[in-house]
């Protein structure tokens, strides 16, 4: 697995350091935001290849965070993966909004991944 | 069924979703952990208690905010110890702030009298209102503070008891919207909390039934959610 920098924005810390040891012991290097302020923080930051995204987050939900993102052009090729506790089924028509217009390259129902099913969905994005 | 009937069901099943909604969030944390542990071979099997635990709490709460409702519970009126509901509560929390990075402080400085209240009543729903302001401190986006503050102080309308936070504003509105988004939305605290925020809710059904009000509440300079509670006035004179 090639070693990335990838940008995790999960707002409960407790299921942040599960993902990041995880990706962490294959190589990965993990920067974790809690919000979406703290993400953009990040950004400016790091270089960062790809963001795992919780949409629900306090504050700015992860919808307005990439609207953010896609309005600046240096982060308009970073990689998205949407990793919430909302089913995708619960969007409805507006799925489409966030696969095209704001570039999401999966949608994945937290309770339905399981760590190893992401790993390999991140194998495949790079 | 009458209206109120009908009503009164809807906010039942309401703060069934709630409940269902929040009870996600431990049960991944315990499933992630697993899954990251047969990975770096690093079980931290501590973080599983505590996410089982705080579930059952969680749990064991909710079915008693559901008695008293229903009044196959009641709770009787005792003369308690402020600073002992502040004190056993937090040793409650301990565990789950740690598990959040919080740190949780006491202000139990006033010198006040005994109140009337039921003292189990008040620790179950302060319990619930802590642990989910723990959750809202660990993800507020201002990470310089993660304190969570157990505190009274005197009022002109009594004694209050409340859970605050020095990184967030609560405020009546939030705590209204909440109530009415329970069981519609999965994030009814949008402002303050990532999850469905059910401590709040059930701490706030809990109140309901001993007749107390939970609300915004400040505490010197914190914002937080606190409910007023009346003196015992005969022992403060003893």
């Amino acid at each position: 697995m090639k070693r990335i920098n990838i940008l995790l924005v999960e707002p409960d810390n407790v299921l942040a350091r599960s993902y990041q040891r995880a990706l962490e012991k294959l190589g990965q290097k993990v920067i974790c935001a809690n919000s979406a302020q703290n993400a953009i923080n990040q950004l400016d930051k790091f270089k960062i290849s790809l963001i795992i995204l919780e949409i629900q987050l306090v504050d700015h939900s992860g919808i307005e965070f990439l609207y953010e993102l896609r309005s600046y052009p240096e982060w308009d090729k970073i990689r998205v993966i949407i990793l919430s506790s909302i089913p995708e089924h619960e969007f409805k028509n507006n799925i489409n909004i966030l696969k095209n217009d704001l570039k999401v390259d999966y949608y994945l129902y937290k309770n339905g991944t399981k760590l190893n099913k992401l790993i390999k969905i991140i194998e495949n994005i790079e | 069924m009458s209206l109120d009937e009908v009503k009164v069901l809807n906010q039942e099943i309401a703060s069934i979703i709630n409940l269902a909604e929040q009870l996600k969030l431990p049960f991944l944390q315990i499933l992630r952990e697993v899954e990251a542990s047969k990975i770096d071979n690093q079980r931290d099997l501590n973080n599983i208690e505590v996410s089982a635990e705080h579930a059952l709490n969680l749990l064991d709460n909710y079915l008693l905010s559901i008695k008293l409702s229903n009044k196959e519970v009641e709770f009787s009126s005792e003369s308690v110890s402020i600073s002992h509901i502040l004190y056993e509560s937090s040793k409650l929390l301990e565990n789950l702030a740690r598990q959040y990075g919080v740190i949780i402080e006491l202000d139990i400085n006033g010198k006040f009298g005994p109140v009337e209240a039921n003292g189990f009543g008040l620790q179950s729903a302060l319990f619930s209102a802590g642990s989910s302001l723990i959750e809202a401190v660990s993800a507020s986006p201002d990470q310089s503070k993660k304190r969570l503050y157990l505190a009274s102080h005197k009022s002109r309308y009594g004694i209050v008891i409340g859970a605050y936070t020095d990184n967030m504003i609560i405020t009546n509105k939030i705590i209204k919207q909440g109530r009415s988004l329970a069981g519609l939305s999965s994030q009814p605290f949008p402002s303050i909390i990532p999850s469905a925020g059910a401590g709040i809710l059930v701490a706030d059904r809990i109140m309901k039934a001993m007749n107390l009000d939970l609300k915004s509440s400040r505490h010197n300079k914190l914002y937080g959610i606190g409910a007023v509670l009346h003196s015992n006035e005969q022992l403060q004179l003893v």
